[in-house]
């Protein structure tokens, strides 16, 4: 401490010594308040379900997800399309688990219908997906359950939540995203296009609500 | 308007300045957009009361400043028109601090930072950091954690002893008996007498 800022200090009470030093904060005004206006409003969630991210655009996901049952080559996928499944891919949760998607049961026009399932038949289906990006995008939230027709928070912290959900719902969100966005740029309308997916995550962490099978 | 949106416009000043002590004023939008985006979420949680409903708010707060501790605040798109006018403010200010000016701010905001919604608004800058408070900042940090905490709930945020003791979830008197040690504390370190200990109880 300098000499001079010692005479301050003993110029004044500790009450005051202590308000005073108190770190800069940007100073209020109009335009701050205006933009502390907007984010209290842009924050709000739109009525998107977080835990349906998939269902976006033009497509249909319909997700069965099997947390607890014994992965095999003969796993019954409890869809009819499984065996004509477009695209079959495996991925590994943060808990280590080991997750087996399947995609297909595609509609829509002809063409849409062949543009789509060549793109999800590719052998590096997963190296053309964004997961980071999904991601981030689940973590801007909303995220929420709908618990009795009552949005309630399903984040971090929450029975609704688990890391290994997270990563599951951000790796299909990223498979839905570069579908659409591939048939999009090659020209298709998506209007009248859906899909169903399907999941196989032995032994993975995910909120008790959803059991070992089914959702 | 629906009842939170009028409690977030009625605290959202204190969050962000309560953000901007703990964090910085860098960091700070982006912790306001999470905490603000965890308030709409529980938004069926929301006390009817006013001061319940801020102590509610600034206990999400406390949570997310404990987050950017472990690096889990992320930049958010949210807080981008609120980072450009807390950074330009913030440019301003450190460029009056450097001139020594004490007037109007003598040199430009950060173009590159300036927004839009900035470019036809002289932004009010904050008053240059006093920054013999510095020692009596490094002196709060030396205490324990609980009472350095305390410390700055009632001397920066301006918060009662009741109000501090709601927040922490602690009893009003440990929260009385815990502040007068502190005070006791930094007037040592401090070599400056200790007053005003029951001003802040309520």
């Amino acid at each position: 401490m300098t000499d001079h800022e010692t005479r301050d200090l003993d110029r004044r009470d500790l009450d005051t010594l202590l308000s005073e030093s108190a770190p800069t904060t940007s100073q209020d005004g109009p335009v701050r308040a205006a933009a502390l206006e907007a984010m209290a409003r842009d924050a709000r969630p739109s009525r998107r379900n977080a835990r349906r991210p998939l269902a976006i655009g033009a497509g249909a996901f319909a997700l069965v997800l099997a947390g607890g049952m014994a992965a095999s080559a003969a796993f019954d996928w409890h869809v009819p399309w499984a065996n004509d499944a477009a695209a079959k891919y495996t991925y590994t949760l943060p808990s280590g688990a080991e997750c087996t998607g399947i995609v297909g049961n595609v509609t829509g026009p002809p063409d849409a219908v062949a543009a789509a399932n060549a793109f999800l038949g590719r052998d590096d289906l997963l190296k053309t997906i964004d997961i980071d990006a999904a991601l981030a995008f689940e973590r801007q939230g909303p995220n929420t359950f709908d618990r009795g027709g009552a949005q309630v928070d399903a984040g971090p912290g929450t029975v609704y939540w688990t890391a290994d959900l997270e990563y599951e719902h951000a790796v299909s969100w990223a498979v839905s995203t570069a579908l659409w966005d591939t048939l999009k740029a090659q020209g298709y309308n998506l209007d009248d296009m859906s899909y169903q997916g399907a999941l196989n995550c032995p032994g993975a962490d995910l909120p008790a609500y959803m059991g070992t099978a089914g959702d | 308007m629906t009842d939170l949106v009028a409690a977030l416009d009625a605290n959202a000043g204190a969050l962000l300045d309560y953000l901007e002590r703990r964090i910085g004023i860098d960091d700070a939008p982006d912790a306001l957009a999470e905490v603000m985006t965890v308030v709409w979420r529980r938004e069926v949680d929301l006390p009817e009361d006013a001061t319940e409903a801020r102590m509610w708010m600034f206990g999400i707060a406390k949570g997310v400043v404990a987050n950017v501790a472990r690096g889990k605040v992320r930049r958010a798109k949210l807080a981008d028109r609120l980072r450009a006018v807390t950074a330009v403010s913030h440019e301003a200010a450190r460029d009056r601090v450097m001139s020594g000016s004490g007037g109007a701010a003598t040199s430009a905001p950060s173009v590159a930072l300036a927004s839009a919604a900035l470019a036809s608004s002289a932004v009010p800058v904050a008053a240059p950091p006093a920054d013999h408070g510095l020692e009596v900042r490094d002196a709060i940090a030396r205490l324990d954690p609980e009472l350095a905490e305390l410390v700055r709930l009632v001397h920066w945020d301006g918060f009662s002893l009741g109000e501090v003791a709601a927040l922490e979830g602690i009893p009003a008197s440990t929260v009385r008996s815990r502040y007068a040690h502190a005070k006791r504390e930094l007037a040592v370190a401090l070599g400056v007498e200790a007053s005003g200990a029951e001003a802040h109880s309520s």
